[in-house]
């Protein structure tokens, strides 16, 4: 029997009322699934664009999803939700199970949990795994190489990766995407009593890496990566997770708590050109603190089975987010733009500076309390589950940006006048949601169950880090003028601290699906409409700034459809999801343009993913034989819908000779080395896409001692 | 009958307080003293630019404080000459000052303003002409080749 470990207890998949995907270790191994990322289109709706570095982790998942901030879908880690979405993409080892629940789980997840809920399942020393020693090499002199075992109680994993990288930058003739990076995983199961059991968790993550491999696309050309600024990302990623669970004769009481620690630091050169125009640097140090205690009816037998829980965390966020403008950055974005609207025969800004530093530091804190309840009604042949959650989160940010230049007014000014811009200040807001679910379970046969959920689920709201710079460089420009005494009739700033602040996206979810569990045939299809109101989205700001910032412009819909389908008939297997999503936009205006009506950018229309297996037996010998089509698309990249890109496939196989102590396997990912986008992004009006990796081929051994 | 002229600060009639006062050899001599204090006009400065007549409204002007007995600066802020000229504050230094009865007369015949700190030749300063009366100033002058007049009143 299949149990679901993400319901906040062990439910078997027969009584979930929702669309749930299980992917188990087997399949995690077949298909190179060592990270979040990986379990695209594995999993129907979701997609997760491989580009940019392990930070640039955007999550779509049925329609939902944006670019920047918040994602769409929350992620637990042995029932510890993990709070950082910098922390979301990771090397894993030692995974038993990812299962997926679709579709909002506000009810009992509450924040992000909007699009649906990622659960992880470490090994536990319980579960008999035998010492397991891998090491696999391959294209781009990548090596991966991991090892996972139990002593007592005790669950280890270790992985480490490392490649060369799949894209050069042609201007600084060198790789573009390293990766060095080590996962360490440490569990401990103590039952301390009959009754009580205790397990500790402690997950660290460190990478090394560059990235940002945007090629820019000109005159219908894709161009190779070619910037000549740093771009790197590292991370160190803690996550201490501490679990009591007691069962007792009423009642079963779950506690969970955390402490997180995540410490990034990312270079990015953001004209992603071979000039020297400007840069980023973001660097964080967060650490969050996470609490939940819940109770639920003991007798698994009673027709009403209630749950009710309590839920809390606090994060503080320390983040440096300086922009370096750069000497042809200073020519051409800022003294191009200011001296645009001065006549020449009056005079010209000039700025003496080689570079120009904007620095915007914030600290920003943010926090959440939640009570919650869900009943289960088990009346024969119908499963009735009603919910509630009350969630409130709050959070400050306090800003201190500085910028400071040399200029003078040529030719009136004879001498540089020194000038600073500080902007200091504290926003805050704080919301409160409520999220209800209702589903209903009807099992019509012992194989067959129609589901039918209405649920509702939210995002976050947060603060817009990004447009500080924006903001302090317009400022930067209006204090110029007024030093000097001139005044532009448009004013430079359009935004400032105040209205940065987004408000958190909501969703309502009503769903219809079915699930046949026959033999060796398992099927889930569910028929999906979401509606989301207060959408999180991108939108430039009124007035002459040039970026673009988060705010609740807009409405939108999904309707999709999902199927999953697994046949294990004997040595054969095979696999099937899919979706279709039609996410548009019921009311949208960006500030510039309508785009009501149109197509979500980013969001495929259509995942696919096709595997079928066969194991052929030899003596005590087995040969694996395995191949895979993952599709997606049709794309558009842009809210207007004018750049789009077809559905493509990729394929994937893997060939493995088994034994009982080892495993020998050679595999290939994007075979026939398909180059396709995975992402596309406008900067200073240049268009780039990032590539997805081309063909790799890797082999690799595997020892169980 | 001799004047002495103190002006310590800006022209404004309705901050000017004036004394009779005895000199050592009988005469009365008339004090005008005035405010240290910048006095503030609020008008309409109208701009006869070669691509169009300009006319800004709601223009602050100051009347500001002078070393000299016998004549002040006026600055401009945000003056406007031109329809796609940025507004500009822009001090014009070196204007007479004269009493006339209830009337104070500004004049110039040439002077250099300042803007951006700096003086600003390209906007010279010709036939400046103007007066105070009560809580109204009315003036007139070319800025480069640009006619250019200001009416306005006293603001609190």
């Amino acid at each position: 029997m299949i149990t679901i470990a993400a319901l906040k207890e062990q439910v078997p998949l027969e009584r979930v009322a929702s669309a749930v995907s299980v992917i188990s270790y087997e399949t995690i191994q077949r298909n190179s699934t060592y990270r979040p990322s990986t379990l695209s289109s594995v999993i129907p709706s979701l997609h997760i664009p491989d580009y940019g570095a392990s930070l640039t982790s955007t999550i779509y998942l049925r329609g939902l999803g944006s670019r920047m901030e918040n994602p769409v879908m929350g992620l637990y880690i042995d029932g510890i939700p993990v709070i950082d979405k910098n922390a979301y993409d990771f090397d894993w080892e030692g995974i038993n199970r990812a299962t997926m629940l679709r579709g909002p789980q506000g009810t009992l997840y509450g924040r992000n949990a909007m699009g649906g809920v990622l659960s992880l399942t470490t090994f536990s020393p319980s579960d008999g795994y035998r010492p397991t020693l891998s090491i696999e090499y391959g294209t781009a002199n990548t090596v991966r190489a991991g090892i996972s075992f139990t002593a007592g109680n005790n669950a280890l994993s270790a992985t480490f990766r490392h490649t060369d990288g799949y894209f050069d930058n042609v201007f600084r003739d060198s790789p573009c995407d390293p990766y060095d990076g080590l996962a360490l995983r440490w569990k401990l199961v103590s039952h301390c009593t009959e009754r009580l059991c205790m397990t500790n968790t402690l997950s660290a993550n460190i990478s090394d890496e560059g990235g940002f491999a945007y090629g820019m696309w000109k005159d219908g050309v894709q161009h190779p990566v070619s910037y000549n600024d740093e771009g790197s990302y590292k991370r160190l990623s803690v996550i201490e997770g501490y679990r009591l669970h007691r069962r007792g004769d009423l009642i079963v009481t779950d506690a969970t708590a955390s402490l997180q620690l995540l410490a990034d630091d990312m270079h990015m050169d953001q004209d992603y050109t071979e000039k020297s125009i400007f840069t980023l640097q973001q660097k964080q140090l967060s650490g969050a603190g996470t609490v939940e205690l819940t109770v639920r009816r003991a007798d698994e037998e009673a027709i009403c089975q209630p749950q009710t829980g309590l839920f809390g965390f606090y994060r503080l966020n320390q983040l440096n987010a300086p922009v370096t403008f750069k000497r042809e950055g200073i020519e051409t974005l800022i003294l191009n733009n200011a001296n645009s609207h001065i006549p020449t025969d009056i005079g010209q800004l000039a700025i003496s500076d080689p570079e120009m530093p904007v620095n915007s530091d914030f600290m920003i804190d943010t926090w959440n309390a939640a009570l919650f309840h869900e009943s289960v009604f088990d009346l024969d042949r119908w499963l009735i589950t009603a919910g509630i959650r009350f969630d409130y989160e709050g959070g400050t940010m306090d800003y201190d940006c500085m910028t400071r230049l040399h200029y003078r007014f040529e030719p009136v000014m004879t001498a540089d006048r020194d000038l600073s811009i500080p902007y200091k200040g504290t926003v805050s807001h704080s919301h409160f949601q409520v999220l209800p679910k209702l589903s209903a379970l009807f099992r019509a046969t012992g194989a067959v169950s129609l589901f039918y959920t209405v649920s509702k689920g939210y995002r976050a709201g947060g603060f817009n880090t990004q447009i500080f710079s924006d903001i302090l460089q317009n400022m930067t420009m209006t204090a110029t003028m007024n030093d000097m005494g001139v005044y532009l009739d448009r004013p430079f700033v359009s935004v400032n601290a105040k209205n940065t602040e987004y408000n958190p996206e909501t969703a309502w979810n009503m769903e219809l699906g079915t699930r046949i569990r026959h033999e060796s045939l398992s099927v889930e299809s569910s028929a999906y409409y979401l509606d989301v109101r207060n959408q999180q989205l991108t939108v430039f700001p009124p007035g002459m700034s040039t970026g673009r910032m988060m705010t609740n412009a807009g409405r939108s819909r999904s309707i999709g459809v999902e199927t999953e389908l697994g046949w294990t008939p004997g040595q054969f297997r095979s696999h099937v999801s899919y979706s279709w999503c039609d996410a548009r936009f019921v009311s949208f205006n960006d500030g510039n343009n309508d785009y009501s009506g149109n197509r979500l950018p980013y969001v495929p229309e259509h995942t696919l993913f096709l595997n079928a297996g066969y194991s052929f037996k030899a003596g005590n010998k087995t040969l694996d034989v395995d191949a895979s089509l993952r599709g997606e698309g049709p794309f558009c990249w842009n809210e207007s819908g004018t750049h789009k890109w077809p559905f493509h496939l990729k394929a994937n196989a893997r060939i493995a000779l088994v034994s009982d102590n080892w495993e020998f396997f050679v595999r290939a990912d994007n075979l026939t080395d398909e180059n396709r986008p995975s992402f596309y992004f406008k900067s200073m009006d240049n268009e780039f896409f990032a590539s997805d990796k081309p063909r790799i081929i890797m082999t690799g051994i595997t020892l169980k001692l | 009958m001799k004047k002495t002229v103190l002006i310590l600060a800006a022209i404004a009639t309705v901050l000017v307080s004036c004394d009779k006062a005895e000199t050592d050899n009988g005469n009365q001599e008339e004090i005008v003293t005035v405010s240290n204090d910048t006095v503030f006009y609020s008008g309409t400065l109208l701009a006869n630019a070669s691509s169009g007549d300009c006319q800004t409204p709601d223009t602050r002007i100051s009347i500001n404080p002078s070393d000299k007995a016998d004549s002040t600066s006026i600055t401009i802020f945000k003056a406007k000459l031109a329809e796609r000229m940025p507004a500009m504050d822009i001090i014009i230094p070196g204007i007479a000052v004269q009493k006339n009865g209830d009337v104070t007369v500004l004049s110039a015949d040439s002077t250099i303003p300042q803007a951006m700190g700096n003086p600003f030749p390209k906007y010279a300063v010709t036939g400046f002409e103007g007066e105070i009366l009560n809580d109204e100033i009315t003036f007139s002058l070319k800025f480069g080749s640009t006619p250019t007049s200001f009416n306005g009143r006293i603001t609190e």
